[in-house]
């Protein structure tokens, strides 16, 4: 599995247990291009601009990159990051209506209890669009903002 | 040791109280450097460099060969002192020196007080610094880390192993840190941070990793990063199970375990396979947080994952609660499973494209079951992209059409994997002792075995993998009813790979022994002399049953041998096939029968042999084992013997 992000090699070993751990900051080129832009979508589309497979690393270490300090993801990116993150499971479970990644980006972005039901069928409602690209975050978004219950929940992707 | 500990403690504890009253004599007018030399002495009196928990903190360990004594860190910058690697006292001493330096030029930018927190926190306790004179300095960049890993709890995370990547074969551990989720909240562990320790390499290949590994050449690192980016490496791109032991440490220890972590995060330490591995090192930071528990030093030769996490989990009160991730791999085989092979086999058909989402219809009508074969198949997809490799992106569009599909479909009932009845920890110890006794070419025999590690096919599967075999290092030694004790054999590496064809997944099944032993042939003089032995090969393995207790397996019999005892041509090289069965009686008795013919370039004699092995279980450390195997060169029986005994386990 191995893919060249401009000039930094992200390899994820197949092999490795104890091996591999490779330090490329996913939010560090990414980040950079879209430096001096403010808002929420450029963010998340830096987030996903090296993340097109899904399975490049975070490799997050003790230092500075693009959206974590010393190995802890700044808030602004954690909804970001772990869609980004945590794709495959995520479809998986949005398209079954239920399960643990479904129910914690419910958590990650503080969906109240009562509306937990109505998040999870939406996004299964609208799987297709969700999931239709690699910008799983802005189409989620997306997504939330047209249903009235669920629509401020569009501001904290 | 424990009375050693005891003794320690009552020794700190009076030297406590009397460095307290010292320290607090110190004068108010001090200048720096005398409260310095104050803070020193006082440290001296009270033996703090020679103390447990500055050992931990500084990973001071006496090798056990040398018997020298150092710092497992092998980063200069760790040290404050010029020879504080071997000298915990210099090192003392330097660091309480650095403390009154407030400048930052330390790893992160940071003054030493910030850069070693654990040492000045530690310190600072058994000290009791006067703040006037040492004031606890301002972190805010260790402050605004540790605000960021909410960590109330602290669980033992152990992705088991995974046989057919040689890199990953005897597992891993890290630490996830679990927040205690605020009242009518709910916290879930994929957003817990997870700090590990592993080799900064990316060698995919095996071989290169296994090389580096054994020789240091990997600088290792503490990392720290999301868990649900764990699962997603070893569920889903290694197909590996993960298992979780929660502790319970306490918030202080978890604090002082993060303090640790902070001042091992810039900090080089080369990277040994063997010894010093994530495991190993992993233990230290437990060690910090508890310093009675004293754990690394249950590892002076080797520290395998699976036998660091029994010495955590067997500390009497520390494991809290046990859970388990299955892998995408153990899901795929649970729906097959719970489809049955023609339903498997939509799900083969959609995953190959041969059958689209949109006519499963007409072969299955219960949406129930369509949802599931749709689930299936995209996990198969996935599956196979792992296996080759290729990037999920490859595979991304076929996977979103399956998931579309089944997202049309009703949500249903969850599908858990049932939780296996024996977790890893609940398995055979990894070491094992044999003492068998028998005869060989009609002559009585003794013979001892040791094996430092791991587990043999004839061992007891639970807690382990089925069909997996992986030993290191085993050693053979016989005594001749006419003869002294002799190295009967030594095999660094035996492995056999034993992967049962399954309906949906592909399985490789392959072996390789290499080692020295004693030639079949005797010597004119009665002697057989030492020669290698390299065997191994490809092959396959299924089923036989369908309670899973009987396997056949078949493999190509490879060996290249070079034998003494024929001078005229020791080398020799051959290739031939190995059938064989491995079976369980019962709970406790297994045999494993296995017959080979083999070729051998440059008209060599054809070989051929049987074995036939048995092992009963007594209990959870003790078998019963016999072995008879016999060997025909042409038509001259070159060996023929058989031993019974008894294996010990520890």
């Amino acid at each position: 599995m191995k893919k060249i992000v401009v000039a930094a090699l992200v390899t994820l070993a197949a092999a490795s247990s104890m091996a591999a751990q490779n330090n490329v900051g996913s939010c560090g080129w990414g980040s950079k291009v879209f430096e001096g832009k403010s808002g929420i979508a450029p963010q998340v589309l830096a987030a996903t601009t090296n993340g097109t497979s899904g399975n490049q690393t975070f490799g997050i270490t003790f230092g500075t990159s693009g959206c974590t300090q010393d190995g802890v993801v700044s808030s602004s990116w954690r909804t970001a990051m772990y869609i980004d993150g945590n794709r495959v499971a995520l479809a998986r479970d949005a398209a079954a209506g239920q399960g643990e990644s479904l129910d914690t980006l419910a958590e990650l972005m503080g969906v109240k209890a009562a509306d937990r039901a109505l998040f999870a069928s939406t996004i299964k409602g609208n799987f297709a669009t969700v999931f239709a690209n690699d910008q799983v975050a802005v189409n989620l978004k997306s997504v939330l903002a047209s249903n009235a219950q669920l629509a401020g929940y569009a501001a904290v992707i | 040791m424990r009375i050693r500990f005891w003794l320690m403690s009552v020794l700190a504890l009076a030297s406590t109280l009397s460095g307290m009253a010292h320290a607090a004599s110190a004068a108010d007018t001090a200048t720096p450097s005398t409260y310095l030399q104050s803070l020193q002495q006082a440290a001296r009196q009270q033996g703090l460099a020679r103390s447990a928990m500055w050992r931990t903190l500084l990973h001071y360990s006496v090798q056990p060969l040398t018997r020298v004594d150092r710092s497992l860190a092998d980063d200069p910058d760790f040290f404050l002192a010029p020879d504080g690697a071997h000298n915990p006292e210099h090192e003392l001493d330097a660091t309480l020196a650095a403390f009154f330096d407030p400048s930052a030029h330390h790893a992160l930018d940071q003054p030493a007080a910030c850069r070693f927190i654990a040492r000045f926190q530690w310190l600072q306790e058994q000290l009791h610094f006067d703040a006037a004179q040492l004031p606890t300095p301002d972190c805010p960049r260790y402050t605004q880390w540790r605000q960021g890993i909410k960590a109330d709890r602290a669980t033992l995370i152990f992705p088991s192993a995974y046989i057919n990547s040689p890199a990953s074969m005897y597992g891993h551990t890290f630490i996830r840190l679990d927040a205690r989720p605020e009242p009518g909240q709910t916290w879930s562990p994929m957003l817990s941070y997870a700090v590990s320790y592993a080799a900064n390499g990316n060698e995919a290949d095996g071989l290169a990793f296994a090389f580096k590994g054994l020789t240091g050449l990997y600088a290792g690192q503490f990392t720290n990063e999301p868990y649900y980016l764990r699962i997603r490496d070893y569920n889903d791109l290694e197909n590996r199970d993960i298992w979780e032991y929660e502790l319970n440490l306490t918030p202080v220890e978890i604090n002082r375990l993060l303090a640790h972590a902070w001042e091992l995060g810039p900090t080089r330490f080369d990277y040994y396979f063997f010894d010093e591995n994530c495991s190993y090192h992993l233990l230290s930071l437990l060690d910090a947080a508890r310093p009675e528990l004293q754990l690394t030093r249950q590892f002076t030769w080797w520290a395998i994952p699976l036998d660091t996490v029994r010495a955590v989990t067997q500390t009497p009160g520390l494991l809290t609660r046990i859970q388990y991730r299955p892998s995408n791999s153990t899901e795929l085989r649970y729906r097959a499973q719970l489809l049955g092979p023609q339903r498997a086999r939509l799900a083969q058909q959609l995953s190959e494209e041969t059958l689209s989402p949109q006519a499963l219809a007409q072969q299955e009508p219960s949406p129930e079951q369509r949802a599931l074969i749709l689930e299936t198949a995209e996990r198969l997809v996935s599956y196979e992209a792992t296996r080759k490799d290729s990037t999920e992106a490859a595979t991304q569009k076929q996977r979103m059409a399956l998931l579309a599909a089944r997202a049309a479909l009703p949500a249903g009932t969850p599908i858990t994997v049932p939780t296996p009845i024996k977790d890893p920890t609940q398995g055979h110890d990894t070491a094992r002792v044999d003492v068998m006794l028998g005869q060989r070419q009609g002559q009585g025999l003794v013979m001892l075995q040791a094996r430092p590690a791991y587990h043999d096919l004839m061992d007891p599967e639970d807690g382990y993998q089925r069909g997996a075999a992986i030993q290191f290092f085993n050693v053979a030694f016989t005594k001749a009813a006419n003869g002294h004790l002799q190295l009967e054999s030594f095999t660094p590496v035996d492995i056999s790979s034993l992967s049962a064809r399954e309906p949906l997944m592909a399985s490789k099944s392959w072996r390789v022994h290499m080692g020295l032993e004693r030639s079949l042939a005797t010597r004119a003089d009665g002697t057989r002399p030492l020669g290698l032995n390299l065997r191994g090969g490809p092959g396959m393995a299924t089923e036989l049953m369908p309670d899973q207790h009987w396997l056949g397996y078949a493999f190509m019999d490879n060996q290249a041998r070079w034998d003494r005892a024929l001078p005229q041509q020791p080398w020799a090289v051959g290739s031939g096939i190995a059938l064989g069965l491995l079976g369980d009686v019962n709970a406790q008795w297994r045999v494993q029968t296995e017959v080979f013919a083999r070729a051998y370039l440059d008209k060599q004699p054809f070989e051929t042999g049987l074995l036939v092995r048995t092992r009963y279980s007594l209990n959870k450390q003790w078998n019963l084992h016999a072995q008879c195997e016999t060997t025909k060169r042409r038509e001259t029986r070159v060996n023929q013997s058989c031993l019974l005994g008894v294996q010990r386990y520890l």
